[in-house]
């Protein structure tokens, strides 16, 4: 039992570790090419250590989704350029992570509601992502229903 | 003649010829819908196009929003880039609270834009007054 749990902890700390270090790559990046916000990108990298720091898991997933996220909005040259960096470092790359998003998607799909405002967000930045592609309209149509049967069955949420 | 369309960044001018255009640079804007009630859903998109037509695009498919009587849709603000993506996260949120915050009368929107967990809700914040000036007090932790 007691080996379990220091198993869980020793993973849990793997984890942490690795989305801080994902998560400042990424912005270091976004640091080299929009140098006009350095103050910006400098804060967030000060709050992702701050974060790890305080073993703050949630906080540090937080940023770990929204720096994936916005690296996937970078043009094709700098997004090529992201992907052979953290590849070199990591052994994986945001199509990797993009692969593990679309998993997880698919696992809430399958079971047909989203249990909590965490899936509610990736469903909705999954929909954001998605809604202008005419080849996905069916996916997309599914997730809005998704999205709204959550809706209607919760109420609003300002702690979150 | 086409179009020529001036979209303003805060340290430059972009001139945009052709509308609509489909590039490498994705626009993100915020928006409002107006329920006749008086109610707003306060939200964000991005895509390729000029910053209206990804809002429309967007609104169109806000199935939900849209059954339940919300249209009128409003361009809010919009930017280009990484910094201009996470401006437009804190002005979503701002927008948010502007109006009352979730749970408000007025406010449609189910869940934060910014969660309070977020480690870098105040950096948005910050860079959202830096784009768009400020319209609501920082409600993160």
């Amino acid at each position: 039992m007691v080996i379990k749990y220091k198993m869980m902890q020793e993973n849990r700390f793997n984890e942490i570790s690795f989305l801080k270090e994902w998560t400042i790559e990424i912005l270091d990046f976004f640091l080299k090419i929009e140098s006009q916000q350095e103050w910006f990108f400098k804060e967030y990298i000060k709050q992702v250590l701050v974060a790890y720091e305080k073993c703050d898991f949630r906080g540090i997933k937080c940023a770990f989704n929204d720096v994936n996220d916005a690296a996937f909005d970078l043009d094709s040259k700098q997004y090529k350029e992201l992907n052979h960096i953290l590849y070199l470092k990591f052994g994986i790359s945001l199509d990797n992570q993009n692969k593990k998003i679309i998993k997880k998607i698919k696992t809430i799909l399958k079971r047909g509601h989203i249990k909590n405002i965490d899936e509610y967000r990736l469903v909705s930045e999954r929909v954001e992502r998605i809604y202008a592609d005419d080849d996905k309209k069916e996916e997309v149509e599914t997730l809005n229903n998704l999205l709204a049967d959550f809706e209607t069955k919760h109420k609003p949420n300002n702690d979150q | 003649m086409q179009n020529i369309n001036l979209y303003k960044q805060p340290n430059q001018w972009i001139c945009l010829f052709a509308t609509p255009w489909r590039g490498e640079l994705s626009t993100i804007e915020s928006h409002i819908l107006h329920h006749p009630n008086g109610q707003v859903y306060l939200g964000r998109a991005s895509g390729f196009g000029t910053p209206y037509q990804v809002m429309m695009r967007r609104y169109y498919h806000h199935n939900k929003w849209r059954a339940l009587g919300f249209g009128k849709p409003t361009l809010d603000k919009y930017a280009f880039g990484v910094s201009g993506r996470y401006a437009i996260r804190g002005r979503e949120q701002q927008l948010i609270d502007f109006y009352g915050g979730i749970g408000s009368p007025k406010v449609a929107n189910l869940i934060r834009g910014v969660s309070r967990y977020n480690v870098a809700g105040r950096g948005f914040h910050q860079l959202s007054n830096s784009y768009f000036g400020n319209i609501a007090p920082y409600t993160g932790f």
